[in-house]
């Protein structure tokens, strides 16, 4: 019989831990297609963050590490100078990237680190139960906030693919969704374009993912689809912020 | 380089970060390797060794100097390296080159069998260290009746003190940890003719508690330091010598 379909040889045959519904197993899923894909995932290191993905290093079929709380890109930055022939990649949350470790990511970018960025943003602290994360909806209940994300109190939400395109060393920004198939196929585009741009060596790359949370948004695992696309992409617009084939283009 | 505190503290010499290098800051049951230079010579040399020894045993190692060091100039001899044979780093994360399961570096173990049986290897790891690794400098304490403990610059100013005080026919002498964990304990059985023990630091008394075990009850502990940046004088040291050794008789 043909072969028609085939799982990825860059996820190990571990049993995900992810509740039903949520697009972490989506994002695993082409980031090891990618890597697969690009014939480099015997050269590649991962770095794990803490949060729902902290066992991410148990899912992808290369080298991992573990970082601590944040620290991803610190730990990258270390084995990319050490190797920088090999293609190193971070794995992070909002609440891991965009909390306590925004200053790593801010200067990773701005060292033009020659990593990739696999940033899942579901605006939401998953692991720990649902707490209001810096990426947390204006309005947005969270366990913490449980009348929804006050402005006035709590401040706004950090766009971080905008925030970090202002930085010249951040070569390739992009934002994604995996809301739908089309998206996904967008995503993964985005995600081989952001590796690529690691084995060119022209700078930091990062693809931020917009991703779902049913267990902590409360939604049916469809519904926090529509909910994505309905709350999320009027605030995260999607699109490509910097590309270096882009670069000097006149806009 | 430890300079004054708590806080912002200040930015001249002090060693107060003594229990924070030897105790960890850290959570957990974990040790790391210490040195603690006296000279600019030392920190070079110890610092090529502190790469050998965490290369060694996998472990995170400190180089701590007080202030002082950091902001001397003394002349310095680039020597090679003592040798020491390394192991394969068979864990290391390079790529798998698909030829092999992919190496994992973490320390996570979400289930408690797990990460006590870990901190039981680790425990092992340390016990090997505290076996191997200490190390410690006897200064004319064969026949010293007052053994100081100092380390870093304060055992520099120390060593001009036993000097004058043997000057004075005192039988003095000092102990210089050259680690400050693993602690040479050992060294206190190396004192066959101690009275009293002064340990001198610039802190409030920290590594104070380390002698204290090493006595066990054997000798009058005494203490005397210098804080905040402020740097013991030999006269305060010598004064608080005579005081230790009139307060014996």
């Amino acid at each position: 019989m043909a072969v028609v379909f085939k799982k990825t040889q860059g996820l190990t045959d571990a049993q995900t831990h992810y509740c039903p519904g949520c697009t972490h197993g989506i994002i695993h899923r082409i980031t090891a297609e990618v890597l697969e894909e690009l014939g480099v995932l015997g050269e590649t290191i991962g770095v794990a963050p803490v949060g729902c993905a902290v066992l991410a290093y148990n899912y992808f079929n290369c080298d991992m590490h573990e970082a601590a709380h944040g620290r991803a890109p610190a730990v990258a930055t270390g084995v990319k100078r050490i190797f920088p022939d090999k293609v190193v990649f971070t794995y992070q949350g909002d609440g891991d990237l965009a909390s306590i470790g925004a200053a790593e990511i801010v200067h990773a970018a701005a060292r033009g680190e020659k990593i990739t960025t696999i940033f899942v943003n579901n605006a939401i602290y998953g692991m720990t139960g649902g707490q209001m994360a810096p990426t947390t909806l204006p309005g947005q209940k969270a366990t913490t906030a449980p009348y929804g994300r006050d402005v006035d109190h709590c401040g706004y939400p950090i766009r971080v693919s905008e925030m970090l395109s202002t930085l010249t060393g951040a070569a390739f920004v992009e934002r994604v969704s995996v809301n739908t198939p089309a998206n996904v196929r967008k995503a993964k585009a985005a995600i081989k374009k952001a590796f690529q741009t690691q084995l060119e060596g022209k700078g930091f790359s990062i693809v931020e993912v917009l991703s779902t949370c049913p267990t902590n948004w409360g939604l049916h695992p469809l519904d926090s689809l529509k909910w994505l696309e309905e709350n999320m992409m009027p605030y995260y617009p999607l699109g490509n912020f910097r590309d270096p084939a882009k670069e000097g283009e006149v806009k | 380089m430890m300079r004054g505190g708590p806080g912002l503290g200040g930015i001249q010499p002090s060693q107060a970060d003594y229990f924070m290098s030897t105790r960890g800051g850290g959570n957990g049951d974990y040790r790391t390797p210490v040195f603690a230079p006296a000279s600019i010579q030392e920190a070079v040399d110890m610092t090529m060794e502190a790469f050998d020894v965490a290369d060694y045993y996998r472990t995170p190692v400190m180089v701590v100097a007080d202030g002082m060091i950091g902001q001397m100039m003394e002349p310095v001899e680039f020597k090679a390296p003592k040798k020491r044979e390394l192991p394969a780093k068979d864990w290391a994360t390079t790529g798998t080159k698909g030829e092999r399961k992919p190496n994992i570096i973490n320390s996570l173990f979400l289930d408690p069998q797990e990460l006590e049986d870990h901190n039981f290897k680790l425990a092992e790891k340390y016990a090997k260290i505290e076996a191997n690794e200490v190390q410690y400098e006897m200064y004319k304490t064969e026949d010293a009746e007052l053994v100081f403990v100092a380390y870093g610059t304060t055992s520099r100013i120390v060593k001009n003190v036993v000097e004058e005080l043997r000057a004075e026919g005192v039988k003095a002498g000092l102990i210089r940890p050259k680690t400050i964990w693993p602690f040479p304990f050992k060294a206190f059985d190396e004192i066959p003719a101690v009275k009293n023990l002064l340990t001198v630091e610039m802190s409030m008394g920290q590594m104070l508690e380390d002698v204290q075990m090493a006595s066990n009850g054997r000798w009058p502990v005494s203490f005397y330091g210098r804080v905040g940046g402020m740097i013991p004088t030999p006269q305060g040291i010598k004064g608080k010598a005579l005081e230790v050794i009139g307060g014996a008789k």
